[in-house]
Parts: C-alpha cells; structure tokens; sequence
C-alpha cells in the first residue's frame, strides 16, 4: 500500500473528486505550532505503489485544512493558520499560484468544505468563533455565520440539501444552518465536551455525526436531536476527524489522538468494524474516495500519507 | 448577538420529510436541464428547523439562571452558550432573555452618577444648615456616603470627591467649635460666675466666706472645665472616627488599585500572547484552559469561572493524551519566545491578483461529483 512521506506534520488529506488516483495534503511544520506549511498534490501510480508528487506550494503559516473545488478539476483551497485562505491551481506553475488570498478571519482557519451541490462556494471554519461563505471568485465571503461561542473546528455541507450546512464547534455544540437564514436554525448540544468535527449522511439527510473530545461520536437524527441515533465508543483519546461513507449508508471512518483509524456501522450493535493503527503520532486526518469503493487515506503527525483499500493493511 | 430573528415559520409538519426526497428529485431533475436555479426545493429547511413548543419550566430555570448577579456581570454570549449547552432552544432562550431585565452596563455609572451627586449635596446642605445637630453627624454622613460611592464602582473623581467631603467637614467641625461652641461655653461661663457673682452680693451677709466663694467658684469652674473635657473627648472620638473611616477609605482605593493593577498586567499578559509568534494551543483541553484563563482574567466579573467550570472540569475520563516528546520541546521553545529554527520567510502572497483559474479540462458532472452517487 502506498505512502508517502511528508516533510512537515500531516494536517488534513482529501481525494479529488475528478480524478481516482488524485489527493492533496495539508501539512504544517513544527506540529503546527509555529512555521510555515505546504500543501502537497499527490498522484497515485495505478502499477506500483508510489506516490508521486505533482506539485506543492509552500506557505509562510501552517496548512490546516485544503479542499478540492468542485467545478474546476485542478483548483484546491486551503485553510491556512494565519487566517488567510488561498486557492491554487494545480494546472498552472508554482510561480503563479497562488490565485488568491483571502483574509479576513481573525484566527486560524481551521477547516474547509466545498459545496458538492451548488459546486460553487465553499465554507470556512475559524478560530475566530465563525463560520464564513466563500465562492471562488468574489474577493470576499458573501456571509458570516458568528453565533458560536467558541472555535469552529469544522463546517460541512448537506449533501441533499444545497443551503443547508452544520458547524462544529468547541463551545460543545453542532449548529445546523442554512444560508437563506440570518442565524442557525437548530442548536445541538451534543457533547459535554469540545465537538471537533462534524459529517452529514450521504444517504441520509437528517442524519449527522458529531466527533468530540470526549472521545465518542454521535449519530444524531435532526428530526429528533434530543436524543442520538448511535453512540461509537471505542476510541481512546479525542476524535479528530469524521467522514461517513459515499458508498454504504451506515459506514463512518474516525480518525483520532489515538493514533487510530477506526471504521463503524452504527446501524450494528458491535459498531466498530475496522481499526487500523498504521500511524505513529496522532492520527489527524482521514479521507475516503468518492469515486473509487473502499479506497481510503489518513495523515497523522508522523508525516506519513497512507492510501489503502478498505479490508487491507495500509503498511503492507 | 442576541438579536436573532425567528427562523422562517415552517410551513410543514414533521410528515414532511417523507416527500423531502420528491421534492428534491424534482428539483434535481430541472438541475439537469442545465438551469440548477431555476426552481429550489420548496420546503425541506423545515426538517432543519426547531419545532418544539417553548418548555416554560425550562425558561423559568433560564430566568433563575439569568437573575443570579454574578451572572449579570457577565458577557452575553457566555450566558447564552451556558444555556445552549444546557439544551434550551433558541426561542427558549430568547423569551428568557426578555423576561429578566438586563440593565446594559452603561446604565450602571449613569446612575452611579445620580447618586454621586444627590449625596453629597446632601451633606453639603447638613452642613451649612448646621446649627444644632451635632458637629459629628455631618462628617459621618459624609464619610458614609462617599464609602457607598466606593462600594458601588469606584473612580477617581469620587475619591476626590470623598477627600474633600472629608477634609470640609473637618474644617467645617473647627470653625464652628471655634465660632459656636466656644463662645457658647464662655458666655455660659461668665453667666455662670456673674450669678455666682450675684448670689454672694445676695448673700454678702449670710455666706461672707471667701472660703465658701472659691469652692463655689472652683465647682462651677469644674464643671465648666468637664464640658470641655467631654465636649473636646467628643471631638476626639470624632476625629478617631473620622480618621477610621478615612482609613478604611484609604483601604478600599488600595484594594481598587491593586485590582487595576492586576487587570493591566493580565491585559499585558494577552498583548503579549497575542503578540507572541507562538499557538497555546496542546490539546484541545490545553487550549481551551489557557484559553479560558486568559478570559476569566479579562472579564469583569468572576461569573467566567464559574461558567467555564462547567466546560472546564477535568477532561473527560481519561488524561491528556501523550504528545510526541519534540512537540513538547516546540511548545516549550515557543512559550519561552525563542522561535524554532526551521522556519523560513516564505512570501504566499498572490504573484497575480487578477490571475483566472485555468480551463477545467473535465466538466463538472451534471449534479456534482460527489452528490452523482446519493441518488442511489
């Protein structure tokens, strides 16, 4: 199974929804503290496994997050600690990129997600306690979402419905939003504990996950919120990153401070189904392939990007 | 903040959701005609939108919540995160925000003000209508007053203000000794010795003794002599009295003093960590401990600890998790402000502000990558 080594501290991986073998790294140097960052494209080789590296830009402050547009098959945005957010296209040579730097959070930006249905604006998660909405080619966001009391760690878009969107945040709740609304339409206490990220269904609309400190996920139906769906316990530290499946309805991946990749079916009494502990450092980002069943990646702190097939061992 | 408008009415019941999934494939399907804003899904941000009825129990424990004073002082949007976190909805929130009267911190010196002034022209008016009631009621009235002015909030021109209220009274005790009572007990003296006077030229024959003259008048003198002594130990007692209670004053401008004081260094503190290169954040508990200590040093009231304590009891079950040992160095380096070696100037600014991203060589997939698979 392929790896490949990153020289700054792994922060976020995403695959490109254009191209199967396609994926971009988010990494930081000194853990993220405190210097510059990078964000690597890498292309699988469909006969060996190497990855190799088309292109990477460097950052004066550390890469938290990057995500792949949606419309144009080589731009990516990424999420950078100085709160700035720049958009690079891969198409065109390191010297001109980036095409833009957008800034106008006040703290880090700490996550990124780009409209799967209306393909045409992204969200961004700040320390900075908002949320803000982005399209590639205003200068500026078009909405700021500032309800939270604390960091937003994570935004993500529903996949059915085009306006609708959640935030993870650390003041311990999951807002449900929707950009035609001035403020948050529902108010999810989900955790006694700072809430890291946040996943819709793919194939459920009123289903959402909510990964916490407290080292548990929770499945929460919207319709009914007080209560959650399916609770995963399991991990062993903070649950870092969630993604559910685009390929089965009931399969959610966690990545954690545990070092661990964990796969579930919250749908099982014995929900876990997988763990993968190929990492070495805390395990910080987790991605899986739309375009390609079971074909997942993880990042960690190692500075190391496995790419693996569900079932398989990463390190073999 | 506070000022959220109510989400749009839902124009459906729960049922909805069940003709959610039409409404969208409708809506999907004119997306394929190639016009994806021709017609938006009508209802379904309904199922995403709080129905519940306003629980009045739990408005009533807001309210409590609300009315408490150590919450009062402190900043709005902790008070509503408390209550979210506590699983109060928005309205719920809302309506109890409306049913406790929430002076806006303006108001408070506003009124501080008012009273400020209403008080000491009332001493100032017992002062200088002054005539029998006691010299010593005027300066605790003053002293009083002006120590209710420092409990309340404290500024400068109050201590002043105070100072002088002190020092006029005192002045005002010394004159009016001198001018009223002095006299007073001299004429009374002398009216004293003159009926002494009288009664021994009444009394030449009967008590002609010079012996009997002098006690008398070395009683009178006594007597007269004890109302100064009680009269000047009044004085003295008042004065004592003045003198603690300026002390206690003093007391009280130190403690405010040093509360400034321990502020300005606190808000130096965050400058500076602001300033500094470096992030606080370990783990998330880290981050938000030295977070939430940095804010509670900050904010007005202590209610910060109080309300973070409920977010900042240990963390969760178990102990931090173990952190590579370089990353603790890093931290280390980083809090002492040295900065890490490796890191370079790197300019990521755009080369070209107006550059266009290139021509996408694959065309978007009618309904978006990604969502082409959730209509299975």
């Amino acid at each position: 199974m392929p790896v490949f080594k990153t020289p700054f501290n792994g922060y976020s991986v995403k695959f490109s929804p254009f191209y199967e073998s396609r994926l971009a790294v988010a990494t930081a140097q000194n853990f993220g503290i405190l210097g510059n960052g990078r964000v690597h494209v890498i292309d699988l080789s469909p006969s060996s496994p190497v990855i190799n590296e088309l292109i990477a830009f460097d950052t004066a402050d550390g890469v938290y997050d990057v995500a792949w547009s949606e419309s144009h098959d080589s731009v990516l945005v990424a999420a950078i600690a100085d709160g700035s957010i720049k958009i690079y296209d891969t198409a065109l040579p390191p010297h001109s990129n980036p095409l833009r730097s957008l800034k106008e959070h006040a703290r880090e930006v700490h996550g990124l997600d780009y409209n799967p249905t209306r393909r045409d604006s992204f969200l961004s998660a700040s320390w900075d306690d908002s949320v803000k909405l982005w399209t590639l080619d205003r200068p500026g966001s078009l909405r700021t979402f500032r309800e939270h009391a604390y960091c937003v760690y994570s935004a993500s878009w529903n996949p059915k419905h085009a306006d609708v969107f959640a935030s993870a945040s650390g003041d311990c709740t999951v807002r449900i939003w929707d950009v035609r609304e001035p403020g948050s339409t529902m108010i999810i206490p989900g955790h006694e504990h700072e809430i890291l990220s946040c996943d819709w269904n793919k194939y459920d609309d009123c289903l959402i996950a909510s990964a916490s400190v407290d080292k548990s996920i929770k499945i929460w139906d919207v319709r009914n919120y007080r209560v959650p769906v399916s609770v995963l316990n399991g991990h062993g530290y903070a649950v870092r990153k969630i993604k559910f499946s685009p390929h089965r309805r009931n399969l959610i991946v966690s990545c954690s401070y545990d070092m661990t990749v964990c796969l579930w079916d919250f749908m099982v009494e014995d929900a876990l189904v997988g763990r993968y502990d190929h990492h070495t450092e805390f395990a910080v980002g987790v991605d899986l392939s739309v375009l390609v069943d079971g074909l997942m990646a993880s990042t960690g702190w190692d500075e190391l990007v496995y790419v693996w097939q569900q079932g398989m061992d990463p390190r073999a | 903040m506070a000022t959220t408008q109510p989400p749009a009415p839902p124009n459906s019941t729960e049922d909805k959701p069940q003709t959610t999934p039409e409404v969208v494939q409708q809506a999907n399907e004119v997306q394929q005609d190639g016009r994806p804003e021709a017609a938006k899904p009508i209802v379904p941000a309904s199922v995403f939108v709080n129905s519940e009825p306003i629980r009045e129990d739990q408005v009533s424990n807001a309210v409590k919540f609300l009315s408490h004073p150590k919450v009062r002082g402190s900043p709005v949007i902790y008070r509503r995160s408390f209550l979210e976190r506590k699983g109060l909805t928005k309205e719920e929130i809302d309506e109890a925000f409306r049913r406790v009267p929430d002076p806006p911190p303006s108001s408070q010196p506003a009124s501080l003000n008012q009273d400020g002034q209403v008080k000491p022209s009332s001493s100032v008016q017992t002062q200088a209508t002054m005539q029998t009631p006691p010299p010593v009621a005027a300066a605790p009235t003053g002293i009083v007053s002006a120590g209710t002015l420092a409990q309340r909030q404290f500024h400068w021109y109050h201590a002043v203000f105070a100072v002088g209220v002190l020092a006029a009274s005192g002045a005002g005790t010394a004159v009016l000794i001198k001018n009223a009572i002095i006299p007073r007990l001299k004429s009374w003296i002398r009216k004293v010795v003159l009926e002494e006077e009288n009664e021994n030229a009444k009394k030449s024959d009967a008590k002609p003794s010079l012996a009997e003259e002098a006690a008398a008048a070395a009683k009178a003198a006594a007597a007269a002599a004890a109302d100064v002594a009680r009269a000047s130990q009044e004085m003295l007692s008042s004065k004592n009295e003045e003198r603690r209670r300026f002390e206690e004053f003093m007391n009280l401008i130190d403690v405010q003093v040093q509360e400034m004081k321990s502020m300005s260094n606190a808000i130096r503190k965050l400058e500076g960590q602001a300033d500094s290169s470096g992030r606080t954040f370990v783990d998330h508990e880290d981050h938000r401990v030295s977070a939430s200590s940095t804010k509670q040093s900050y904010a007005n009231g202590r209610v910060d600890a109080d309300v973070r304590s409920v977010r900042s009891a240990s963390p969760p079950a178990s102990a931090e998790p173990p952190h590579p040992k370089s990353y603790m160095e890093i931290m280390a380096m980083v809090q002492r402000g040295e900065k890490p070696s490796n890191i370079r100037e790197i300019n990521d600014m755009p080369p070209n502000p107006n550059q266009q991203p290139s021509n996408p060589r694959i065309a978007p997939r009618t309904k978006g990558a990604t969502t082409n698979l959730f209509t299975k």
